[in-house]
């Protein structure tokens, strides 16, 4: 879910290094960015290591960093940069269902009161159906569709974080969506 | 709008991102186009179990704990960032309204410490002028052959790295001069008629070439040499003046002055390393002269 409008003084005091300014930019960023990360590479523990890679990079190179306004589209650029070179690094591993995740997420749709086994089965199967429709998306469209659809950044920042035109994201957020539409095609007719 | 246009906007109209009238024309569209209404309903319905069902995950809690330990190990020492600040402070003095003054200076350093690399190899050229030379030597040679289809293909110019540009030069110059000569030698049948147009203007473009080599071989002091090309600018210069209809009279008289002069044979016989070898006996300083000359 996307944060609420960065507080640029935060990030100035940041980014002359002030360590407790950058720690509550970390409280305010790591879970877009951690769910960004582990969508992009479909392995929550490992994305803890690429999300530890992005905060580093951040805290080192933020003094290089012109204007705060940019901060957000900046910070993704590098996630998305981290996450992809991750993915490529470790491409011969099989996406791993987020079964793992259950104690990991925040919250779960499934409403408390309805936490019987046999739902929680079907939820988590759907949880599997969801991240492997998300596998077969190439890279590069699945973070234009994780930042624009998943994350709900407009196209415009989405176009600043990937360094390509609006159109461009249209584009790929489109042939995602096919894709994604595609391989839920089956599950969407038995679920009607 | 065909049906590809109408799904990239089918797609921009789930996150907002659709104009009001390009949603008018999807919408027109659709009730006509029953594929593109069953790939909006798709859209939604994917769009809708991604934004629903798929749980928003946390990361550990420790994590800004290893963050933190990481950030401590590679922590850049308080005297650097010190002085960094520091420089950006002096260097913002200078230029207060140009925030990116420090951008242009360090462009500068960039551009002076590539100047100071760069130097040495612009005024040290002598492996590259080799090379160079080869390549002219190839594309000459080449053109020689093109111009004059019927001659024997030229032997493959050895070329060293010990070898001159000079040596070089005459090695290429000699190869075309024999391969010019062997086609005027070689023509004897009645009906074959040569191809005077591109012997005339293989032979003037010796004879420029003979020029400058001529004033090399005289500073080399390679009076065998300067003799040979002597001989062969003769040649070439009645070769270049042959008139297309040229008799058959004057065809043999040419043809009797290259055997009666030995011209091949010499071509053959001549040693090229005698230019090595005066080169290597010269004091250093003569040489650089050389290689100006040949520039």
């Amino acid at each position: 879910m996307k944060p609420a409008a960065p507080d640029y003084a935060l990030i100035e005091q940041a980014r002359q290094r002030q360590p407790e300014a950058f720690r509550k930019l970390f409280e305010i960023y790591q879970t877009p960015v951690y769910n960004f990360v582990a969508r992009m590479i479909g392995q929550p523990q490992d994305a803890e290591d690429v999300v530890q890679e992005v905060f580093v990079k951040l805290y080192h190179k933020l003094a290089t960093l012109r204007e705060v306004r940019y901060f957000t589209t900046w910070m993704f650029s590098i996630a998305k940069n981290e996450a992809i070179n991750y993915a490529r690094k470790h491409r011969r591993r099989k996406w791993q269902a987020l079964d793992d995740s259950a104690a990991h997420a925040e919250h779960e749709a499934v409403p408390a009161q309805e936490h019987n086994p046999e739902r929680v089965a079907a939820h988590r199967e759907l949880d599997q159906v969801l991240q492997k429709a998300l596998e077969a998306v190439p890279e590069i469209n699945r973070a234009a569709f994780i930042l624009g659809v998943l994350e709900e950044y407009s196209y415009k920042e989405v176009a600043a974080m990937l360094g390509c035109s609006e159109n461009n994201v249209k584009s790929r957020v489109f042939r995602a969506r096919a894709v994604i539409s595609e391989k839920l095609g089956p599950y969407l007719k038995a679920a009607n | 709008m065909n049906c590809t246009e109408i799904k990239l906007i089918l797609s921009a109209r789930l996150e907002g991102e659709a104009t009001a009238s390009q949603w008018h024309w999807a919408e027109e569209h659709m009730a006509a186009c029953r594929h593109c209404a069953q790939i909006w309903q798709c859209f939604q319905s994917s769009t809708g179990l991604f934004k629903t069902q798929l749980p928003q995950l946390a990361p550990a809690e420790d994590l800004w704990h290893k963050i933190s330990a990481r950030l401590e190990q590679t922590q850049e020492p308080a005297q650097a960032i010190r002085f960094r600040a520091g420089f950006r402070d002096w260097m913002e003095s200078f230029f207060p309204q140009t925030p990116r003054a420090l951008d242009l200076v360090r462009f500068g350093f960039a551009v002076l410490l590539l100047a100071l690399i760069g130097l040495p190899f612009i005024f040290n050229r002598a492996p590259k002028e080799t090379v160079a030379t080869n390549s002219a030597v190839e594309r000459d040679t080449t053109l020689v052959a093109a111009t004059l289809p019927h001659a024997p293909a030229p032997p493959k110019i050895e070329k060293t790295a010990a070898g001159t540009g000079l040596e070089l030069q005459m090695a290429n110059y000699l190869e075309q001069t024999r391969v010019v000569l062997l086609e005027v030698k070689n023509s004897g049948g009645e009906d074959e008629a040569l191809d005077w147009h591109g012997i005339r203007q293989s032979s003037q473009r010796l004879l420029e070439q003979t020029v400058m080599l001529k004033a090399d071989l005289k500073q080399e002091q390679a009076a065998v040499l300067q003799n040979l090309v002597e001989q062969l600018e003769l040649m070439l210069f009645d070769l270049a003046n042959v008139a297309d209809d040229a008799q058959r009279e004057e065809v043999e008289m040419l043809r009797a002055a290259i055997r009666q002069n030995d011209l091949l044979i010499k071509i053959e016989i001549v040693d090229l390393k005698a230019l090595d070898r005066a080169a290597e006996s010269r004091p250093p300083t003569k040489r650089r002269t050389l290689k100006k000359t040949i520039i």
